[in-house]
């Protein structure tokens, strides 16, 4: 099965430090192709590069939702890993993985009452 | 007299003139039965209609009494908390710049401010929009939204800091930012009652 990296580094602001907005998001996706990628059997390693301070479900949703409204929130993890480039533990452990969680429970939470039943039986 | 054959079939109908030609028992009652079921449909109708008003007012009744009013203070709680959380966050930021910490010391601070800041929303979604949720999903889904949008404001505000001159300014806008999240969560929130 093929794989392909994505580093998210190009999409943080000049001078930020955190990824942030739902258009920005959006505007990640579109540039990443993402919408043909889902048609595919290719995995996805997005990588949150260092000096990440904060990686915003408004981001994750603008970005990855219509992934996760297609594929159903198993088959969504499959595909796509998240791989944090940061070695400091505070930073991984505390901020950016519970980033990743609520960014997780946002998108369920958006989904529409019938699929999410769906989803969540999946998981 | 000319009668224009409309005009005769209305006669006929409304028994004007007297009885028509025909003498069944079923021309004779029909008026009264045809009357009666409308009067009936509309004493449904009527029935149905007051059922839904009452049961809507009492939903509504019910969304304040037992969701908002005991639970409001949350938000007030929520605000202050963030207020007093971002103050730290600005003395802790402006006092690494100044002593003029390495790069990578000051990023890991804001990182960890903005993890603090992050708990306190986290918390607040779990105590408040869950049961706000668990009673009506599209506020709790525009609630949601907004809280997503004030994440956004203030993680930017306090990654602003590391590189900022002017803190008063970014304590105002703070207070700005968090005082329109209020007004639209309180409009967001009493939007089920309107009339």
């Amino acid at each position: 099965m093929e794989n392909r990296t994505i580093n998210l580094l190009q999409f943080r602001g000049n001078g930020s430090t955190l990824f942030t907005g739902r258009d920005q998001g959006g505007q990640a996706r579109k540039k990443l192709l993402l919408d043909s990628n889902d048609k595919t059997e290719t995995t996805v390693s997005i990588i949150i590069p260092k000096g990440t301070t904060s990686f915003n479900p408004s981001f994750y949703l603008g970005m990855l939702f219509k992934s996760i409204k297609k594929l159903g929130i198993k088959d969504f993890e499959n595909k796509y890993k998240f791989i944090i480039e940061d070695s400091q533990i505070i930073v991984v452990n505390n901020i950016l993985l519970k980033n990743l969680e609520d960014a997780k429970r946002n998108a369920i939470s958006s989904l529409d009452k019938d699929d999410l039943f769906k989803r969540l039986s999946n998981l | 007299m000319i009668y224009s054959k409309d005009f005769q079939i209305y006669k006929t109908f409304f028994f004007i003139d007297g009885a028509p030609n025909s003498d069944t028992l079923l021309d004779k009652i029909l008026p009264t039965l045809i009357s009666v079921i409308v009067i009936i449909i509309l004493f449904l109708i009527g029935r149905f209609i007051d059922k839904r008003i009452r049961n809507k007012t009492i939903q509504n009744q019910w969304y304040l009494d037992v969701i908002i009013k005991p639970n409001a203070y949350k938000i007030e709680s929520f605000i202050k908390e963030v207020t007093i959380s971002l103050g730290t966050t600005h003395k802790i930021i402006s006092c690494a710049v100044f002593t003029q910490k390495n790069n990578d010391s000051i990023i890991s601070l804001t990182a960890v401010e903005i993890g603090r800041f992050q708990e306190i929303k986290r918390k607040f979604e779990f105590d408040f929009i869950a049961l706000i949720n668990s009673n009506n999903s599209y506020v709790a889904k525009y609630i949601s939204k907004l809280t997503r949008e004030l994440e956004d404001d203030l993680t930017k505000h306090i990654d602003e800091l590391k590189a900022s001159v002017c803190y008063k300014n970014h304590l105002i806008k703070i207070d700005k930012t968090l005082y329109n999240y209020k007004n639209n969560l309180f409009k967001i929130l009493y939007s089920p009652l309107k009339i």
